[in-house]
């Protein structure tokens, strides 16, 4: 019988690659004795494309690797190839908290991690665990050390960082087969590397289009990591990793895009920690985090930066336990992973195999564009905290902020739909405007405390902010729809709208056929408010009278809507409807005036939306009242011969903005004398959130754009 | 044909004028409601009343015609999802006057539904609004499952059990429920609707596949050049192997007819319509006994009016 050693850590932390080590490094710093086990040896090599995207970069950051950082490419575009003939370039900025992506080496960064983590204070252990037993007393891992010797230890908590073919997955009985693999080689390239990540789609091999992608990342100005990554066929006839990969650099050679390549080491293979579902402890004890959670991002195959972020996540959650018993959360911190992209996937390569003779452009496809900028963010908000809407309520109760963030957190439930990233695309739109505001009337109109909220209140909110939400999501169909991609837009368009419609009428069924009875009406005005403004596109003689009518049927219904169905609670007449008709005027108002006049900082990639779908909105439209050349100018920005940032500074400097803005004031205020004169909370509650479109357009106008600085007075 | 249409043309257009005169979605919502069609389910719905002890009740009218509205919604709704070009021999609403207009003239109608349904109280509302629900999740099922040539059998019955058959155990529901019917017969009558829609649906994709454009209204063999697989080409899939690679490269137009054939030889097409043959028997079986002068018969007819539809494309 060989020799058994033991060991013994409060937590103990199983495999040492990004998610582990960010992880120990976390614990050990907040005092928790962390042993940290692997069964390399580092430095060691890992396939990987070395790409760290903005969290990864701020992470490591947070962890002491500045200079390591700072030594690496800067990454300043991402770009993808499409058939090595066709670009489409996205300029990677930086702001606080924001870093630039960087390509490291893994041997280096990875090692350097592991560094991090043994100064603060983690131990290291070289051994490989195999089992795990938390049936007898405690929690013990089943380990082989670095000399062949069993190793047992007893842990109070583990942390199972070990990866995509992680054992510690497959021992507790929670396998899933990889779906993906992607496999690297470095290569020195005669041409100076460009700072840029370069993706390489379609990805062909034998003719047939792998749903995947080729990818050149800069290690130096001279040393590329060059690799191949796609999603296997569930039936196995896939050609062999390093054959296609092989392909896919004989490709790159004949185009001569990089001059010649010469292969320095070996090629490295791997599965991709991608999942159908992100899994966090399946077993008592075992908290799993990055790969060996599935925290792959299912579409872009990136994985590092959900790896730090993971390990920090669960790392926080363990020491919080110790308080209150919280548990780790990565589903909820991640909800664009684990989501089923394979219908994306599949028409994505279909298009690509045809040559796609579509427009590449996101303009071109909302929706999808909108899905795009979520993937590529390797983090967002997913709550309702410190939107203006939140913000007010607030003021007035925490305990009705808090009953706002239970209706959103509602709403997200009620919009997960069987398509990805819908409810995501939904959510950033709330947020990026004035936050769930509609939500808030409706709870606000229920008149009930802070924390006494019925499930039927939550319905209420629920069903005004999905109804607001409808014409937003509409207008991202397009027309002439060739192409496969744009249809599936479209559909994506249509779908999620019906979703949140139908998902609407039920939570407001739930309320009583009453509430049934106000969203149908509210759901028809909307429609025909929808239809008022779709038939103006492009009209520069249409009056502004048209653009009130409408805004009442689309906001105004909306607004009109939660009053009543907070009333229908509350057993209480709603208030007159002037207050949701001004409160939704000027709702809309606000939006539509930052989305004129904000740049991209506060709303990236939408500046000019409305311009060039030719919706002219309520500042452009008074504009056009004052300058008659106006509509020249806006033909000629519809013809592309000028920009949007033209016709905005056209706008400006004949009044319309201002004239706008006095307008939103005024209704404003409208809403508020009419909400002052209800009695008791519904009346303080109504009143105050009477005043958020003020707040919004007060908040946005302090950013850099300063477009709207002191143009209201304080309310 | 042993069943009559149960709702006027008349009857429909009417749950329009509710709307402004001026407003500028009249005119599409006038053109998705005039299509010319069968008001299958509404028949569906008038005839289940005859299980209550008011089939005359106004309220059953109106059920039915809120039904139809909600249908003509959904259609207007798969054009554009679809990109449609044609429906019902003429151009889909989306075609002519833009996916927008499409999309906001299936949501007013569908609200007007509701509106309709409302008016019957909670209970109705509830289960139209869970219907219209299905309904739509099982658009985004189909969605998801677009060019998957492992697509089971469980996975394209959930479907469609999602995306039509919920809405005609609706139309059953409603009518029995609207027409003064008990619990027991009510219920009853759901599962028949759920099973009639099962057979519906079953038979509307071997027509989509087989069937040209007088009979269809659509281009021929849209499902497939769209990579929905229904149950014949799922059949297909599994005995004819080589059809999966075929299928993987996207078969260009002009390769469907030979494709169709390829699914024909495999005997998908009989196996197709026995399956819907088991619905339709489930169907007749779920109709409870009594019910005033001719419902039962009515609802049979119905069942059988789908089974013809199938039999007569067998032949060909």
């Amino acid at each position: 019988m060989s020799a058994e050693v033991r060991d013994e850590a409060e937590i103990a932390v199983v495999g040492a690659g990004p998610t582990g080590s960010t992880a120990a490094a976390v614990l050990a710093e907040q005092g928790h004795d962390v042993l940290l086990l692997d069964k390399d040896e580092f430095p060691r090599e890992k396939p990987c494309g070395d790409g760290l995207m903005h969290p990864a970069v701020a992470a490591a950051e947070r962890l002491g690797l500045t200079e390591l950082i700072g030594s690496r490419p800067k990454i300043e575009a991402a770009r993808i190839v499409v058939a090595h003939r066709r670009h489409e370039t996205t300029r990677l900025t930086s702001s606080p908290g924001r870093p630039h992506p960087r390509c490291i080496g893994r041997a280096d960064f990875d090692a350097a991690l592991l560094g991090s983590a043994r100064a603060a204070g983690a131990r290291f252990r070289r051994a490989r665990v195999e089992g795990y037993d938390h049936n007898g007393v405690g929690r013990r891992l089943l380990a082989v050390d670095e000399r062949g010797e069993h190793l047992v230890v007893r842990a109070g908590t583990v942390v199972a960082a070990d990866g995509a073919t992680s054992r510690l997955r497959r021992v507790t009985g929670a396998p899933s087969a990889p779906q993906a693999y992607a496999v690297r080689q470095y290569f020195v390239s005669q041409q100076p590397l460009d700072q840029v990540f370069d993706f390489f789609v379609p990805l062909e091999m034998d003719g047939r289009v792998l749903s995947g992608y080729g990818w050149v990342f800069p290690l130096d100005q001279h040393l590329a990591n060059v690799g191949v990554g796609f999603y296997r066929d569930p039936r196995g006839e896939d050609p062999p990793l390093t054959t296609v990969l092989e392909a896919f650099v004989a490709e790159l050679r004949l185009k001569a895009r990089y001059g010649d390549l010469e292969a320095e080491g070996r090629p490295y293979g791997s599965p991709l920690g991608i999942r159908s579902a992100v899994e966090v402890a399946a077993v008592d004890g075992l908290n799993f985090a990055g790969d060996a959670a599935g925290t792959t991002h299912a579409l872009t195959g990136e994985g590092i930066a959900f790896a730090m972020r993971g390990g920090e996540a669960v790392a926080h959650a363990l020491h919080a336990r110790g308080r209150n018993g919280r548990r780790a959360t990565l589903p909820a911190l991640f909800p664009q992973l684990g989501v089923d992209t394979g219908m994306l996937n599949r028409t994505w390569t279909r298009e690509m195999s045809k040559g796609s003779s579509g427009p590449t452009g996101s303009a071109s496809k909302p929706f999808l564009g909108r899905i795009k900028q979520l993937v590529g963010e390797s983090a967002y908000e997913t709550g309702a905290e410190a939107t203006p809407a939140w913000n007010r309520l607030h003021d007035q109760d925490p305990a009705l902020a808090a009953d706002l963030e239970a209706a959103n957190t509602r709403l997200m439930e009620e919009l997960s739909t069987p398509l990805p990233f819908v409810k995501e695309v939904v959510h950033r739109s709330i947020r990026s405007h004035l936050g769930p505001i509609y939500a808030a009337i409706a709870l606000g109109s229920t008149g009930i405390e802070g924390g006494r909220l019925p499930a039927a209140g939550l319905d209420a909110a629920v069903a005004s902010e999905c109804v607001a939400v409808l014409p937003e999501l509409l207008t991202m169909l397009v027309d002439r729809a060739g192409s496969k991609t744009l249809r599936v837009n479209n559909a994506f368009a249509i779908l999620s709208a019906d979703f949140a419609a139908t998902r609407a009428m039920k939570a407001a069924a739930r309320v009583g056929s009453e509430g049934a009875l106000a969203i149908s009406l509210a759901c028809q005005r909307g429609c025909e408010g929808g239809m008022r403004d779709s038939s103006t596109r492009f009209a520069p003689n249409r009056v502004a009278e048209s653009w009130f009518q409408a805004a009442r049927e689309t906001a105004g219904s909306a607004a009109v809507l939660a009053t009543r169905l907070g009333a229908i609670l509350a057993g209480e007449d709603p208030p007159s409807s002037g207050y949701g008709i001004d409160l939704g005027i000027a709702i809309r108002l606000a939006e539509e005036i930052v989305d004129l006049t904000v740049g991209p900082e506060a709303h990236p990639g939408r500046e000019g939306a409305d311009l060039r779908r030719g919706i002219y909105s309520l500042p452009v439209l008074y504009a056009i009242e004052a300058d008659s050349q106006l509509p020249q100018l806006l033909a000629r920005h519809t013809a592309e011969e000028v920009t949007a940032a033209d016709v905005v500074k056209a706008v400006r400097e004949s009044g319309g903005v201002e004239r706008a803005l006095a307008e939103a004031e005024t209704r404003v205020e409208a809403a508020a004398a009419i909400a002052e004169r209800l009695p008791g909370r519904r009346g303080e509650v109504l009143t105050a959130l009477a005043r958020v479109p003020a707040d919004y357009l007060r908040t946005v106008g302090r950013g850099p754009a300063g477009a709207l600085a002191g143009a209201l007075e304080s309310v | 044909m042993g069943w009559e249409r149960a709702l006027t043309e008349g009857e429909l257009e009417a749950a329009l004028a509710s709307m402004p005169e001026d407003s500028p979605l009249r005119e599409s919502c006038a053109y998705v409601v005039s299509a010319p069609g069968q008001r299958f389910r509404a028949s569906v719905t008038v005839a289940a009343a005859g299980f209550g002890d008011r089939p005359e009740d106004p309220r059953v009218t109106q059920a039915a015609v809120a039904i139809e509205l909600f249908h003509a919604a959904t259609l207007a709704h798969d054009d554009v999802v679809d990109d449609g070009k044609l429906r019902r021999g003429r151009a889909a609403i989306g075609a002519r006057s833009g996916n927008l207009t499409a999309s906001l003239a299936g949501g007013w109608l569908c609200a007007r539904a509701s509106e309709l349904i409302a008016e019957l109280g909670a209970r109705a509302a509830l289960a139209f609004a869970e219907t219209t629900a299905a309904v739509c999740e099982g658009e985004m099922l189909e969605l998801g499952d677009l060019h998957d040539v492992d697509r089971s059998r469980e996975r394209c019955l959930l479907v469609t059990e999602a995306k039509t058959a919920s809405l005609f155990a609706f139309s059953a529901w409603v009518g029995a429920v609207a027409g003064g019917a008990g619990e027991a017969e009510a219920e009853a009558l759901e599962e028949y609707g759920t099973a009639l829609g099962m057979a519906f649906q079953i038979s509307d994709d071997l027509l989509d596949l087989l069937a040209g454009p007088e009979e269809t209204g659509k281009t021929p063999g849209s499902d497939l050049r769209q990579g929905v697989y229904t149950l014949p080409v799922i059949h297909a899939l599994e005995v004819d192997p080589g059809l999966r690679e075929q299928l993987l490269r996207d078969p260009e137009p002009y390769e469907l007819p030979a494709l169709v054939e390829r699914v024909r030889a495999t005997g998908a097409i009989e196996s197709t319509r026995e399956e819907c043959a088991g619905w339709l028997e489930r169907a007749r079986a779920a109709l409870p006994a009594g019910g005033s002068a001719g419902a039962g018969e009515r609802l049979t007819a119905l069942a059988g009016a789908v089974g013809d539809r199938v039999a007569e494309m067998a032949a060909a």
